[in-house]
């Protein structure tokens, strides 16, 4: 039945996507984060839908009436992603034998950053900005949702453990805590109420679902989300009061069990699950200092043969003891994976790439301040992207992570957003002035 | 059954943006008075949105 749904709505999105490739890409961003074949159990759930709408927006890009009048505005984040993109292909190339998914997340990367660089194409104005950071909220929150949802209806009981997309818990937790500044953005300049109170209690209940997956780095992560929010945001009262309810939400509706769990972030050094992640972090330096310009391959720390062979290399952590694991773990950190992986210089492009998204909201923040009539909401979407980075650069210290499509999304959002305030009148033939 | 019908609600509401997305690639006065379409706009300035509060 449900298969049968899904199916009715493909084919009334078909036509609106086969007639406007802007809606194809949207589509093509929204199915791959919703990832909603993994809802279904039928026909629908081995259809490749985001290669579909993918396939779409290529071919209707090649037809000159449908590419539209707009320039496309690159900046330095195309050529960072370029850049990688090569650097990943000759990693992958010169990586160690017998990675069981050297290729496959090579391929995962092209498709990411192809997404990347085809959205100064179409996202070039507010309102198509405004749109896709709808469908990136939806894209995510869905997750949130559901997890939310059954989370009260447990009353706490209920563990997240996310999509098998995502990983685990840890990983899902991120994910959904990315979107939620979004949220905050749609909440504050939708024009509709309706939408903005459905947004407030998505905001929430995304929120009890980040409690249900029990995650301590997404303690964290909320910490520093909610600092750098208040410390930006234009209303620091409406912010800490947003804060205390949270907080309350906390007190009143996790259980002793999530409390006992944050308890132990006090004691990491102690702990097994972090040491590990230590473990996994000596390894993957060394097999950097070998391979420094390309690494060993994608996850080549968790091949059992490179494992055995750097199994007690210390790398850049001699100074801390740590277990031995006996078992090839993940790297469990977006730097060290990249750096395992990708070497020094594939660790340098992955830093280049953040460090943008974090240049272009300083540079629209000090743009926009001096039009602030005009252009608020630049400054409040840069300060929700800037947010959404700080969970993935804090919370991503230890996942592996650094190939999840979002964070890349959000890079990206970050310059287009850039060279829309930069260049209105240029690259929106539809608005001039506004988009 | 709470799944079921989030991605309901959800599906419906990506119809909408589609639209949304759709009519912002057409000439405007086409779509002029569309005000199911409208719920999804966004107020375009800051204090548009401190009027309506």
């Amino acid at each position: 039945m449900r298969d049968m749904v899904v199916a009715l709505f493909v084919l009334a999105f078909l036509p609106v996507a086969l007639s406007n490739p802007f809606a194809a890409f949207l589509l093509w961003t929204w199915v791959g984060l919703v990832a909603i074949h993994s809802y279904l159990y039928g026909f629908m759930r081995g259809i490749p839908l985001a290669q579909i709408f993918a396939m779409i927006t290529l071919v209707l890009l090649l037809i000159p009436s449908m590419r539209g009048k707009a320039q496309y505005k690159s900046g330095g984040l195309v050529v960072i992603l370029v850049m990688i993109v090569l650097h990943g292909l000759l990693s992958a190339v010169l990586a160690y034998p017998g990675l069981d998914r050297n290729w496959e997340l090579f391929s995962n990367m092209v498709k990411t950053i192809l997404l990347c660089l085809l959205m100064p194409m179409f996202v070039y104005s507010r309102r198509r900005i405004n749109l896709y950071v709808m469908l990136l909220s939806v894209g995510v929150c869905f997750h949130g949702m559901l997890d939310g949802l059954k989370y009260l209806a447990s009353a706490g009981s209920h563990n997240a453990a996310g999509i098998q997309k995502f990983g685990d818990n840890n990983h899902y937790a991120m994910v959904l805590l990315m979107g939620m500044p979004f949220l905050i953005y749609i909440y504050r300049f939708s024009a509709h109420r309706l939408v903005r109170l459905a947004t407030a209690g998505v905001f929430i209940i995304t929120f009890l679902a980040v409690l249900a997956t029990n995650s301590r780095g997404a303690l964290i992560s909320v910490v520093a989300m909610g600092v750098w929010i208040i410390l930006l945001g234009k209303r620091k009262i409406a912010g800490l009061v947003m804060a205390a309810i949270l907080a309350t939400l906390v007190v009143q509706l996790a259980p002793a069990k999530w409390f006992e769990r944050m308890d132990t972030i006090k004691t990491a050094e102690k702990d097994d699950s972090f040491m590990g992640r230590v473990t996994a972090w000596k390894r993957a330096s060394a097999i950097a200092l070998q391979n420094p310009v390309f690494g060993g391959g994608y996850h080549a720390g968790q091949a059992p043969s490179i494992y055995e062979e750097f199994r007690y290399k210390p790398g850049l952590l001699g100074f801390v003891d740590t277990p031995d694991t006996g078992y090839a773990a993940a790297s469990h950190s977006i730097y060290f994976e990249v750096l395992g992986d990708l070497g020094f210089v594939g660790l340098f492009l992955f830093m280049a790439a953040i460090i943008s998204a974090f240049h272009n909201w300083w540079r629209i923040r000090r743009l926009a301040s001096s039009r602030p009539q005009e252009l608020g909401w630049a400054i409040e979407l840069a300060n929700m992207g800037g947010a959404s980075m700080v969970v993935f650069v804090i919370g991503g210290a230890a996942l592996s992570a650094a190939y999840f499509e979002l964070p890349y999304y959000v890079m990206m959002l970050m310059q287009v957003l850039w060279t829309t305030v930069r260049f209105p009148q240029e690259i929106d033939p539809l608005a001039p002035g506004k988009g | 059954m709470i799944e079921g019908l989030l991605m309901l609600a959800m599906l419906v509401f990506v119809f909408f943006l589609l639209l949304q997305a759709k009519r912002l690639s057409s000439p405007k006065k086409k779509h002029k008075d569309n005000r199911l379409l409208a719920i999804f706009d966004f107020n375009l300035t800051i204090d548009s949105v401190k009027k309506e509060q």
